[in-house]
């Protein structure tokens, strides 16, 4: 994680959501471990590690939330590619949601001194 | 470090975690995987193996979990009645705890043959997801060697105590 970019505090709040929108933009063909990494970069979220990347995939793929298969690579490196399911969709819609209303609440917070 | 000399440590560590084999080929798959892309470097992109290994399968324990505990009072448990069984056959002596010779010997060899035929079962066999071929690693079979050693150790120690007496 880039921590001189944000906190690394904020990044491991915020990351899995991160990685699995940028799932859900891919579409049905998917995407894989390193184009999500340079995605995340592009957006400003900063350098993502493959060690904290695949942790992250590996986890939001256990919940249901994205499925993968591997294309290529029968005698070379491969790629892993994952996309998002109907669950993780509903999942994402859901935390999005949430995130807005939660940054409006602290932003007004860090601003104003009240959210009222 | 380059990169098979990471994925033979990264297995080593997630066997030690007692992560099953189909995880271990998908997990060895993507580093290979993603460090192609990247011309990285294994250890600057994944971390150690050890911490890797710890944040991929965080909920597997390490070598303290019941499996493992297991496997090594095993194969210590083996390699001393083999080097017992064996000292006190030659010498023409009891084994410990006053078990004849032939017996703690045969003890031994039931016990490592229990151990082999549990270990070849297919435990060691990660295969790689891409192609669905066996992995060719030179550390494929790192908890054999891990009780391997053990017995090995076991065997020492059974030899130093007994001509210390």
């Amino acid at each position: 994680m880039d921590e001189k970019l944000w906190p690394s505090e904020w990044l491991r709040g915020v990351l899995s959501q991160s990685i699995l929108a940028v799932v859900a933009h891919a579409g049905v063909d998917g995407t894989y471990g390193y184009a999500i990494a340079q995605r995340l970069e592009i957006e400003g979220l900063g350098k993502i590690k493959g060690g904290t990347l695949y942790p992250i995939l590996n986890r939001l793929e256990e919940d249901g939330n994205v499925t993968s298969w591997w294309v290529g690579g029968k005698g070379g490196p491969g790629r892993k590619t994952f996309a998002i399911t109907a669950s993780g969709r509903t999942h994402l819609d859901h935390r999005t949601t949430q995130w807005k209303r939660f940054t409006e609440r602290t932003t007004a917070l860090m601003t104003q001194g009240s959210t009222k | 470090m380059n990169t098979s000399k990471y994925t033979g440590d990264l297995l080593v560590a997630l066997r030690l975690r007692d992560v099953p084999s189909e995880r271990i080929g998908q997990i060895i798959a993507e580093v290979e995987s993603h460090v192609a892309d990247t011309g990285e470097d294994p250890q600057t992109a994944f971390g150690k193996a050890r911490e890797y290994a710890k944040a991929v399968a965080p909920s597997r324990g390490d070598w303290t979990s019941p499996g493992m505990l297991v496997r090594i009072v095993w194969g210590a448990a083996t390699g001393w009645a083999l080097a017992d069984g064996t000292i006190s056959l030659i010498l023409g002596e009891e084994a410990v705890f006053g078990i004849r010779a032939w017996i703690m010997l045969a003890l031994g060899v039931l016990l490592a043959g229990v151990m082999i035929a549990v270990l070849s079962r297919d435990k060691d066999v990660v295969v790689d997801p891409r192609s669905g071929k066996p992995m060719t690693l030179a550390t494929a079979p790192a908890i054999g060697v891990v009780l391997a050693s053990l017995a090995g150790i076991a065997v020492i120690v059974a030899l130093v105590l007994r001509f210390v007496e």
